[in-house]
């Protein structure tokens, strides 16, 4: 069953001269898949993953998440949706410094609603399985780059997302870490089932996962 | 909604940038101290200037009759106008308002005797049981005049402090025997001023006789030299002063328009008089203490625009998360109001603090003539108003900035590195 299903997505950003970004990108993508996307920097990857994070809108063509059609969404409802179906991982972690791991994580939950005390419990459990229990406390300044990537990784499961969208997680981290990120990844994959969009530079990074997609000349080229 | 969780994430955001949330504070908790510590001290001034007015009643009026200036009825100018005993009854019955109504004959005793003392040019006052409550005074000794005495005639006399030393030194003059020009009267009470406005004159340096005693002795048959009365509180003194005036000259036959044979005067225009200057006073610490505060909330929308701007990040990251826009307006404002509330109390704490400790200071400096201030606080009524104003100023202040972090598009938030 699809979550994602892209079509003929066109998207310019009109910044001067127009810039035609996205030319009609078709794309399916199941439930439970974990897949790669690369290209070209500038092609419009990042473009294409906030559009389907719903943190940006298309010009054209139709987008449905999940069989709902995402189009024109007033922020409130976007930002309702993100919070239940969407998971972020980013190449530079984006934690709150003043926050420590254990509040990061939580954070989406409060977004939902829920109690701080039981958020904070749910973000230990998550931080748990991620093998990082130890550094609850600690500030982000107080890690390693692998250690945030896990706490951002710990906090775009907690919420229980339908996909986990990560740009570029590995990006910042050196081959080793880079490694047991992504076997984290995967990990979380098959045991949570979350449907996993993962863009990289790194043909490693993009051969552990199931399915690469390519970006060029702003449509999905030749697998 | 206030919700204690979501209070709480406020709070810890705040308690994270500590530092800049006490400086940010520190100017509008600045403002506030000065504005309690003046209103304090203003109404300082203004407590110690009324004490000095007691219970003088504000709504009082008096009316003597003089010369008539124009001829009416077939009368001439230039004849007395007498104001009668009859005219006080006829006031009574006709002014609903008049509370109460006293007679005031005065005379200077040439001589005031007992034993071996005496003193000489007395103001001597011959009163109603009424006057009490329009001109009151302290007592030292005693009780003031009676029904019985003014009913009776009877030979009794408050005296002034001031005389009783003059004729008994440190010892009692309740029941004491004293001679008013050949005249013995009793000593009934000995009288000290409450106020320093006072209708009858000083009472320290008077001696006050019923008024019916008073006219006995001094053949002064039913006129009386002077009217004085109180109105109630809402009635209007100054409508009933030319009403009643009106009224008078009707009775002793004076033209209406005769500005000389009945003159009247109240003490509403003396107190209005300073009642205007406290309200000056208080409009200019108001402004001042506002323009402070006013100074306060700007600087609370400044940092919070910078704070905004250097938060765009994680008013991003937020986003992503499933902050909606108006979580992210909620959560501005809300740090806003929370840090205007930790000034407001701050502030309020402190200027209560320097205002007791003020006090302290004036009141050490005893006996002196020249601190006039009485009591430097503010009323809780008043804290509350200002303090209501402090947080609908920090709502304001968080405006700007809450809508400028709502306009913040997550994708160029998160784009910034
Ligand atoms: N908000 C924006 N306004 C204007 N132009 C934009 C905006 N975001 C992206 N672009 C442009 O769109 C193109 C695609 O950008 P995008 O970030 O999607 O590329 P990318 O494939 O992620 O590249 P990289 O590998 O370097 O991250 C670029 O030329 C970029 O300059
Ligand atoms: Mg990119």
């Amino acid at each position: 069953m699809s979550v994602i299903e892209l079509k003929n997505i066109h998207k310019t950003y009109n910044v001067g001269a127009p810039l035609h970004v996205l030319k009609g990108i078709n794309l399916t993508i199941n439930e439970g898949e974990f897949v790669s996307v690369m290209g070209a920097s500038g092609s419009g990857k990042s473009t294409l993953l906030n559009i389907i994070g719903m943190l940006d809108n298309y010009d054209e063509g139709e987008y449905l998440l999940d069989g709902e059609l995402i189009k024109d969404l007033s922020e409130t409802k976007s930002a309702k949706l993100r919070n239940q179906k969407i998971g972020f991982v980013f190449q530079f972690y984006n934690l709150l410094n003043f926050k420590n791991a254990m509040e990061n994580v939580a954070l989406p939950l409060y977004y939902r609603g829920i109690r701080r005390k039981q958020r904070n419990d749910i973000a230990l459990e998550y931080l748990d399985k991620m093998g990082i229990k130890a550094i609850a406390e600690h500030l982000p300044n107080e890690m390693s780059g692998g250690q945030k990537q896990r706490v951002a990784i710990a906090r775009a499961l907690i919420a229980k997302p339908k996909i986990i969208l990560a740009d570029e997680p590995t990006g910042a981290l050196d081959s080793q870490t880079s490694k047991e990120v992504m076997q984290l990844l995967r990990e979380v994959n098959r045991t949570e089932g979350v449907t996993m969009i993962i863009v990289t530079h790194d043909p490693n990074v993009a051969a552990q996962t199931d399915r690469l997609i390519k970006i060029q000349d702003g449509i999905i080229g030749d697998n | 909604m206030i919700d204690i969780d979501y209070i709480q994430e406020i709070w810890d955001t705040l308690h994270k940038r500590r530092v800049r949330t006490f400086f940010t504070t520190f100017g509008v908790a600045w403002g506030m101290t000065i504005l309690v510590v003046l209103l304090g001290c203003g109404l300082g001034v203004e407590r110690a200037m009324r004490s000095t007015w007691g219970e003088t009643s504000t709504n009082a009026a008096y009316f003597y009759g003089r010369n008539a200036s124009l001829p009416y009825k077939g009368l001439e100018k230039g004849r007395s106008v007498h104001l009668k005993t009859n005219d006080m009854t006829a006031i009574k019955s006709r002014f609903r308002d008049i509370e109460y109504i006293s007679p005031s004959f005065w005379n200077d005793a040439n001589i005031v005797i007992r034993g071996d003392k005496s003193k000489e040019n007395v103001p001597i006052n011959g009163l109603s049981t009424d006057f009490y409550q329009i001109s009151p005074c302290l007592l030292l000794e005693g009780r003031t005049i009676n029904e019985i005495d003014v009913a009776q005639n009877r030979k009794v006399c408050m005296i002034g402090e001031q005389i009783k030393n003059g004729l008994f030194g440190a010892e009692k003059a309740e029941g004491a025997l004293i001679w008013i020009d050949g005249v013995a009267y009793t000593v009934i009470a000995v009288m000290e001023k409450s106020t320093d406005v006072n209708i009858f004159g000083d009472p320290e340096q008077m001696i006050f006789i019923p008024y019916t005693t008073f006219a006995d002795i001094y053949n002064k048959g039913d006129i009386v030299d002077c009217i004085a009365l109180s109105a109630n509180k809402n009635a209007n003194i100054l409508d009933l002063e030319t009403e009643i005036k009106d009224f008078l000259k009707e009775r002793a036959i004076v033209s209406p328009d005769d500005k000389q044979g009945i003159i009247s005067d109240t003490t509403k225009e003396y107190f209005d008089t300073v009642n205007n200057l406290f309200k000056g006073t208080r409009i200019l610490i108001w402004v001042i203490g506002l323009g402070t505060l006013l100074a306060g909330m700007v600087c609370i929308t400044n940092i919070m625009l910078i704070s905004v701007r250097e938060r765009t990040q994680e008013i991003g990251i937020r986003r992503a998360l499933g902050a909606t826009p108006f979580s992210v307006v909620r959560q501005i404002l809300w740090e806003s109001i929370l840090m205007s509330l930790l000034a407001g109390v701050g502030g309020i704490v402190v200027g209560l603090g320097v205002s007791a400790v003020l006090e302290d200071i004036f009141t050490s400096i005893e006996g002196s003539d020249t601190v006039q201030l009485k009591g430097i606080y503010i009323p809780f009524k008043l804290a509350v108003i200002i303090f209501i104003i402090l947080e609908t100023g920090g709502l304001i202040a968080g405006l700007l900035p809450a809508y400028r972090a709502a306009q913040i598009k997550t994708i160029d938030a998160l784009r910034d590195e």
